[in-house]
């Protein structure tokens, strides 16, 4: 059923790494988001993502699994060995059920482990901002 | 006799003196007399003889007229005596002598006494010519005198030379005369026994006067008097014990009398007090040897030994009496039991070399009984004297051999304390026939183990025999059957007349002869056991048989015959034969199956066999395994898998694993399934383990469930797109037409339908490759349910449907996996809301039911028809009622449902009545849903 949609104000300037290489997924999530008022920098592999991250620190990080060049999982590890990347917010967001990633995702601090098919855009709004004001 | 002279001359009487008419006249006088009268002459010449002398001297008097007396009739000796003194009277020198007695012979020779009166006949000068004699035969009476002369001098002499005292009294009791012997036993003198009264007479003894005076009444009264005894004392004082005869002396013309005769007894009645006191003894020992007897066979053998030894020392007064027997072939006595009397106590175990008492056990071997009064200075006994005997002060020892048949299997020893005995007969003898009580008695024993031994065999026999289901032939040493046993006719071949007494070779076919005999002869020359084997034509079908043969012994151990027992195997044989045959399927089984079977001891867990398939499998050889622990083995992954594996099949005989592996010896992992099964057998139990090579079948799961992993996500990235710009572009539809809008909506709920579907796809697949992960954690399940049913609040109004829930209060914690039970729970209560009417109800329950928690969705719903019923939980199926219900449903979601429960170890059914309404239900153990790794539902929480 149709929830409602109301929008609660983005914090100001909080910036959000959206690593997804499903070009289509990424715009239309990229759109909706900064239609909320958070920044948004894509990445279309873990090689990107990285850099990215480390460049922008931003303050999430939504990170898809299967991608081309270096998959999310590597990106994660990666990032966790990082000074800047140990204790950055990671929410996964994938279209593989894999209760070993589910776990290793959970073994590096990753709690959120979505199916993007399983979510609506505005569900998947709120978690995002839930997730943000945790730390605010 | 001479003829009778011719008379020469006249007799005196014929003479002239005498007138013719005179003498007529005396002889017809004479003749009348009743007395001889005989007249002689001076010569002696017989003139005249009357009748009655005639008739008394058996001459006629022609034959004696003329004879000379004295030459006739005086007899031979007295004749010159009696013809003197006659001839002396004749010449005047004797005087005359008128009265005279003498004795006369007969003719037949007879002598006759005659008392004569004589009277001379004279001449006319005074001068005797003739005498007249009468005479009167007084032989009788004087025989009579002389006999009472004799008498009266022999009583006399009797009288006084009878051994035994006599007495005469007068009928006051005076003592007329005592003999001589009553005078010297008594010590007193004549004068002072006769003339005394004899009752008053002070030796007599106060117990004997009453027998006395009542004998001396009776004499008395002329009644006899029977002998009896009195006790008398001498002048001296001796006690004498006198038998007294009394008897009453009745003489015509003189006063009565009493005769004491008096017999000393003295010695005969102590011999007899004596006597009697021994016939008392002999009379208690025969008691006593009753007594033994009675023992003997009434009382175990200890307890009899016993009980006769006291016996025997409180009967004849033995200090010690002992039953000893032989050993080791006479080289050694054993005492079974001594009984020693003043201390009322027994003895066992004591022993006796032959060797150290060589002189005694010499003396025991001559068999006869060892009567040593003086046993210390008996040579027979005196090797005891230092050791045994005068220490215990013992000085006469009397030993009875014990025999037992022919042989001396013991003694009985007796000792006698404190003094030398003599034993007399009468205790040897009854000390033999106690002796011989023993014997009897250890032979009794002897037998009566031996018998007990082959009542025991026998009922062992018995036992077995009857035991044995197959008859029993016994064979004498001539192979003659002189019995059987059988436990019914069906199993002899031949009828028992027909067998019994017969032999072997007069019974048996020769075929079976020549089987049987050899066996028979082998077991009876040496002993032991045969086995043979035939088959024999029965009816219409053969049989086979195998018989054992085995010696029968005697109780010497002696080969006596022969038992054959025979047992017909035929069944056997099949049986054999069908195992065999089974055995033969298996046996191929097992070595060409492709699975890979070992089989396992289930007591110590060491392999006993494997077959080629599992060598193959595991890289190593059969030998390798063989003997050795599944846990030791390389192949065996975990040593705590291996054991439990055979603890959990020990209890439930049955395991199926499904996610095992091995490691071969190229040290690859093998994925396979374990079926094990517990087999037990008379003498054993082993675990055979059917292994499966499931490493491809794996690949192939893995390679579905990449597959569809990846497939899923490779259709779920276009519907994320798709689902999410449907959504931004809802946000959006100010400016749309309401048919624009629909479609949008349509557009929107297809492709959420898609991702349904494909969810439902994946888990379909992961609950087919059982690869669901179960995470049970304690759950409270009526707060679970009610936040589930919370959910469904807005459609169960939206229908106004009643909702009644009904939770059984006592309902435990349950580890229960949350995702699961919502799935099922939202897939009946959804069930039930689309399939029934509005105003319909929906009954939620949560139930405990035994070792199980239920938990059922109930509606009053349009229910499913009774010929659906089956389908209902079939991929893709959806009824007629559903799919006009919900025609969105895709029909997985009962399968997925059911397939669930299954991976969860539930159980689900439902009841259906169409038109009335359904209730779905699933049970789980309350122990909790087991824990299983895998991949998550996909299906998540319903939007």
């Amino acid at each position: 059923m149709e929830s409602s949609k109301k929008t609660t104000s983005p914090v100001a300037g909080q910036t959000i790494l959206l690593v997804e290489d499903e070009i289509s997924v990424r715009n239309v999530l990229q759109t909706r988001l900064t239609k909320e008022g958070f920044t948004v920098f894509p990445a279309g592999n873990g090689r990107e993502g990285l850099a990215l991250a480390e460049a922008k620190k931003p303050d999430l990080v939504l990170l898809d699994i299967v991608m081309p060049e270096m998959d999310g999982m590597t990106m994660l590890r990666q990032m966790r060995q990082t000074d800047w990347g140990k204790n950055m917010k990671v929410v996964m967001l994938t279209n593989l059920a894999d209760a070993d990633r589910a776990a290793e995702a959970g073994r590096e601090g990753v709690y959120d482990f979505l199916i993007k098919s399983n979510w609506q855009l505005w569900q998947l709004v709120a978690l995002i901002k839930k997730k943000l004001q945790n730390k605010a | 006799m001479a003829m009778p002279p011719k008379r020469k001359t006249k007799t005196v009487l014929e003479s002239a003196f005498f007138s013719d008419t005179q003498r007529k006249q005396w002889q017809a006088d004479f003749d009348l007399s009743a007395v001889l009268i005989v007249i002689l002459d001076r010569s002696g010449r017989v003139c005249l003889l009357n009748q009655a002398g005639q008739k008394l001297l058996g001459y006629r008097q022609a034959e004696i007229i003329g004879r000379n007396w004295f030459d006739l009739c005086i007899l031979k000796q007295e004749a010159p005596a009696v013809r003197q003194t006659f001839r002396k009277i004749m010449s005047g020198q004797l005087k005359f002598a008128r009265h005279f007695e003498n004795s006369v012979v007969t003719k037949s020779k007879k002598t006759r006494v005659i008392s004569w009166y004589n009277i001379p006949l004279l001449d006319h000068r005074k001068k005797i010519q003739a005498v007249v004699s009468s005479g009167i035969d007084i032989t009788k009476q004087r025989g009579a005198e002389q006999a009472l002369a004799k008498l009266g001098q022999k009583y006399q002499s009797l009288f006084e030379n009878l051994a035994d005292p006599a007495l005469v009294l007068d009928l006051r009791g005076k003592i007329i005369e005592v003999n001589q012997a009553a005078i010297e036993q008594s010590g007193f003198s004549r004068q002072e026994l006769e003339n005394q009264y004899f009752l008053k007479n002070s030796s007599l003894a106060a117990t004997s006067l009453p027998a006395i005076v009542k004998n001396y009444n009776r004499l008395l009264r002329g009644r006899e008097s029977p002998p009896f005894e009195a006790e008398m004392s001498t002048k001296n004082r001796q006690r004498r014990f006198y038998r007294i005869t009394a008897r009453r002396l009745d003489q015509e013309g003189q006063a009565s009398k009493i005769l004491v005769l008096m017999h000393d007894v003295t010695e005969v009645s102590v011999f007899n007090k004596s006597r009697q006191a021994k016939q008392a003894e002999q009379i208690e020992h025969q008691k006593v040897l009753l007594e033994i007897e009675r023992l003997s066979f009434a009382r175990g053998w200890p307890v009899a030994v016993a009980r006769i030894l006291e016996l025997v020392a409180q009967t004849l007064n033995i200090e010690r009496v002992g039953l000893w027997l032989y050993r080791q072939n006479q080289g050694e006595l054993y005492c079974e039991d001594q009984f020693r009397l003043s201390r009322r106590k027994h003895e066992r175990n004591m022993r006796l070399q032959a060797s150290d008492y060589p002189r005694y056990f010499k003396a025991l071997r001559s068999s006869r009984v060892i009567a040593a009064a003086e046993a210390q200075r008996d040579p027979r006994t005196s090797e005891f004297t230092a050791t045994y005997l005068r220490p215990n002060n013992i000085y006469s020892m009397l030993d009875v051999p014990i025999r037992a048949g022919n042989q001396v299997i013991g003694i009985l020893c007796n000792e006698n304390v404190g003094q030398p005995r003599y034993w007399s007969l009468e205790e040897q003898s009854f000390l033999a026939a106690a002796a011989d009580q023993l014997a009897l008695r250890w032979q009794w024993e002897k037998q009566a183990q031996a018998q007990k031994k082959i009542a025991q065999s026998e009922q062992e026999l018995q036992s077995l025999v009857r035991a044995i289901p197959d008859p029993v032939f016994v064979l004498d040493r001539s192979l003659r059957f002189v019995g059987y046993y059988a436990p019914d006719g069906e199993n002899l071949f031949v009828s028992p007349e027909k067998f019994l007494g017969r032999t072997v070779a007069q019974v048996f076919p020769a075929w079976l002869e020549k089987i049987i005999i050899p066996a028979v002869k082998a077991v009876l020359k040496k002993g032991g056991c045969q086995k043979v084997n035939y088959q024999m034509p029965l009816g219409r079908e053969t049989r086979y048989f195998e018989t054992t043969v085995c010696a029968r012994h005697n109780q010497r151990g002696r080969v006596i015959g022969a038992i054959a027992v025979a047992r017909d195997v035929t069944a056997e044989r099949r049986a054999v034969a069908k195992i065999t045959a089974s055995e033969i399927r298996y046996r191929s089984l097992f070595e060409k199956l492709q699975d890979g079977i070992f089989l396992v001891n289930a007591a110590d867990g060491r392999i006993r066999e494997v077959n080629p398939s599992f060598e193959k499998m595991t890289g190593f050889p059969a030998s390798a395994m063989v003997g050795r622990r599944v846990d030791e083995l390389p192949w065996c992954p975990t040593p705590e898998l291996a054991k439990k594996v055979r603890v959990s099949l020990q209890k439930s005989g049955f395991i199926q694993a499904e996610d095992l592996y091995l490691i071969n010896k190229a040290g690859q992992r093998v994925d396979v399934e374990l079926r094990g099964t517990l087999y037990r057998t008379a003498e054993s139990a082993f675990i055979q383990a059917n292994v499966r090579d499931i490493t491809e079948r794996k690949e192939l799961d893995r390679a579905k469930s990449d597959f569809i992993s990846l497939a899923s996500h490779q259709l779920r990235t276009p519907l994320t797109a798709l689902n999410w710009y449907g959504e931004m572009l809802s946000e959006s539809t100010e400016n749309f037409t309401v048919e624009q809008k629909q479609n949008l909506q349509e557009i929107i709920s297809g492709s959420r339908r898609m991702v349904g579907l494909i969810n439902s796809l994946l888990d379909v697949s992961r609950l087919e490759l059982q690869v669901l992960a179960v995470n049970p954690k304690p759950i409270r399940l009526n707060l679970l349910t009610d936040e589930i049913v919370k959910e469904f609040e807005p459609q169960l109004s939206d229908k106004a449907l009643v909702f009644k829930k009904e939770y059984d209060p006592a309902l435990p914690v349950v580890m229960m996996d949350t995702d699961i039970y919502h799935h099922v729970l939202q897939n009946f209560l959804s069930n039930a809301i689309k399939y029934t009417p509005a105003r319909g109800k929906v009954t939620v329950r949560l139930k405990k039911n035994r070792d199980q928690v239920v938990v059922e969705v109930a509606d009053t719903g349009f229910g499913i028809p009774a010929r659906d019923q089956k389908n209902v939980c079939n991929k893709l199926w959806r009824s007629d009622q559903a799919v006009k219900a919900d025609p969105t449903g895709q029909g997985l979601g009962l399968y997925i449902v059911k397939k669930m429960i299954d991976h969860t170890r539930g159980k689900f059914w439902f009841t259906s009545r169409e038109k009335h309404g359904s209730t779905f239900a699933v049970a789980w153990p309350l122990s909790g849903l087991p824990k299983k790794t895998g991949k998550p539902l996909a299906t998540g929480p319903l939007a």
